[in-house]
């Protein structure tokens, strides 16, 4: 906190050359970057070109914020500190309304950036939209190429045909009602 | 701007399409290892990259199927003008983890595959298998099947006499996964005081050879095997006064064991666990005391739990959930025979018309299941057996039957 009268800025540049300016403990959020920033590569422009602007935008988001929680746990008084239960629930807002493509978007970011706690978000998200899914909505939620033939893709249906059933016997009985 | 001549910038992809580029193995592996079993098995036919990866890490696959662990319970329904009774069962999941209870215990395990369905019983399980008898009269027949892979074989006919719906069934992984014996035990025509004749089924050899067990000195005789319990492919039951008769039906050979003390047999109820051989004492339908034979060769026994007055220290030992179970049950409840899960260390209670997993280490206990169906849904009840409680622990496995 002695230092914080001189805040160091950190720039990055987005894929599609958006520049943005962050504080370097926002930035230090992602190991990746804290790995470069601790070589001393800092007052260059930071390329993240994989990323877009309205990802890195929301990556950024989430940097701050831990920055924010963090910051003020070090401190006597301590607003801004979560229990698990708020976490979950900041978590979940956090990811509220994002789409299954920005959501992949955000997920290679956080992965590349290594930002665990942000993968963790993203990857839990992930899993709560695709569950329960059948092959075909994955295929074209991830523009994933069918490259089985009917066939194949018949025997591996069977050899997992548990797994392609729809409710159990009693469950529809008693949704019927 | 040397940072763009870094390797790790350079691993990046642009890309216009970031959907499916730059989305590594890493990332799916990662969302894999988060999916319910269910999902990831369905997603092996999204494309030949997915099946590879999921199929390639044997361990989630096995860790995926393990969170599916549970029984198969059996619902007899009466109907109301009482002329066919429909066999029933359902299968309930448990939660492996004590600290967070599971909310779905519902899982999609069917036998509508079975030739015989649904005119049939379990009749009892093992691992991931289930032996089954069709009930029709005319087509008695034994079947074992792995539910999870559908996969099932029918047992050619069995000798005459044998009580069929004694059979049981042994599995013994140290051996090979696919190998599973029948053991059943002959008529009472062939009871002799010091010797017990026994019909067993081994897959391998694909036949049903006879076996003549020398019990003596004891004067045992195995016509009943119904309550035995199988653990590492040999046989345990209760033999008059007061042992445990060790059936080993790979080896070929018999022992008996000590109980701990002689008041066990009469109230004693075996299972197994993990491979270990459990005696659960409950004189007056209270459940007071669990043995575990750490050493059947040396009559070594533990006395692994031991429990008060039931209804107040045995299932408030953890402290908890025991307002879940209505208190008018709480004697009735053993009226039915607790059974011990065969995977994890928790034993399944019943009420006329819930089914709970006692998880024995924390004193929790869970609903997993109701006995009872909707009434206003099939016009009657659904009763479960009433004096055998017939709950049939299971571990999904792919391996069996392969």
């Amino acid at each position: 906190m002695s230092e914080s009268t001189e805040k160091k800025m950190v720039r990055l540049r987005s894929s599609d050359g958006e520049v943005f300016e962050v504080e370097e403990s926002v930035a230090k959020v992602a190991k990746t970057l804290q790995d470069m920033l601790e070589e001393d590569c800092a007052d260059a422009v930071i390329p993240i070109t994989c990323v877009r602007a309205p990802i890195l935008t929301k990556v950024i988001d989430y940097c701050k914020d831990q920055v924010m929680i963090s910051s003020s746990s070090s401190t006597t008084n301590n607003p801004n500190e979560r229990t698990e239960q708020e976490r979950k629930a900041w978590g979940q807002k956090f990811m509220e309304g994002v789409d299954s493509s920005t959501l992949c978007e955000l997920l290679v970011a956080s992965n590349f950036l290594n930002i665990e706690g942000l993968l963790n978000l993203g990857v839990d998200k992930m899993v709560s939209m695709i569950q329960g899914k059948y092959p075909q909505e994955i295929r074209d939620m991830f523009n994933v190429v069918n490259d089985f033939t009917p066939e194949e893709e018949e025997e591996i249906r069977n050899q997992n045909a548990w797994a392609f059933e729809r409710d159990p016997y009693y469950k529809k009985r008693s949704s019927s009602k | 701007m040397e940072l763009e001549d870094q390797p790790s910038m350079g691993t990046c992809e642009t890309s216009g399409d970031v959907k499916t580029k730059g989305f590594g193995e890493d990332l799916l592996m990662e969302i894999f290892r988060r999916l319910p079993a269910k999902s990831l098995f369905r997603f092996k036919c999204v494309s030949k990259d997915w099946l590879r990866l999921i199929s390639a890490d044997a361990t989630l696959q096995r860790r995926k199927l393990s969170s599916m662990t549970g029984v198969f319970y059996h619902l007899n329904a009466l109907d109301c003008v009482g002329h066919s009774q429909l066999k029933f069962y359902k299968y309930a999941r448990v939660s492996e983890d004590d600290d967070h209870f599971s909310t779905d215990h519902g899982t999609d395990i069917s036998l509508a595959f079975l030739p015989c369905y649904p005119n049939f019983r379990i009749i009892d399980s093992c691992g991931g298998l289930l032996l089954c008898l069709s009930g029709k009269t005319k087509q008695v027949g034994l079947y074992v099947c792995n539910p999870l892979t559908r996969r099932w074989t029918a047992l050619p006919k069995p000798p005459n006499k044998c009580s069929l719906q004694n059979a049981k069934l042994v599995l013994d992984c140290s051996e090979s996964p696919n190998l599973f014996r029948v053991v059943m035990a002959a008529g009472y025509k062939h009871l002799r005081r010091s010797s017990a004749k026994l019909h067993i089924y081994s897959s391998d050899a694909g036949k049903w050879v006879e076996w003549e067990v020398v019990t003596a000195p004891l004067q045992y005789s195995l016509n009943n095997i119904q309550d035995a319990v199988v653990s590492e492919g040999a046989l345990y039951a209760m033999a008059f006064p007061s042992y445990l008769a060790r059936i080993d039906i790979k080896e070929r050979s018999f022992a008996v064991i000590d109980l701990p003390e002689e008041k066990y047999h009469d109230a004693g109820i075996l299972g197994t666990s993990g491979n270990r051989v459990y005696l659960m004492w409950l004189p007056r339908h209270s459940l007071r005391q669990i043995w575990v034979l750490k050493d059947w060769r040396a009559n070594e026994w533990i006395l692994k739990y031991e429990m008060g007055e039931f209804g107040t220290t045995a299932l408030d030992r953890g402290g908890s959930p025991l307002c879940r179970l209505p208190s008018y049950d709480y004697r009735f409840q053993f009226q039915y025979h607790p059974v011990l899960h065969s995977e994890l260390e928790l034993l399944i209670l019943r009420t006329h018309c819930k089914l709970f997993a006692y998880h024995l280490y924390s004193g929790k206990v869970e609903e997993i299941g109701s006995i009872r169906c909707d009434p206003d849904v099939s016009g009657h009840y659904f009763r479960g057996s009433s004096n055998r409680f017939s709950v049939f622990p299971y571990s999904p496995c792919l391996d069996p039957l392969e």
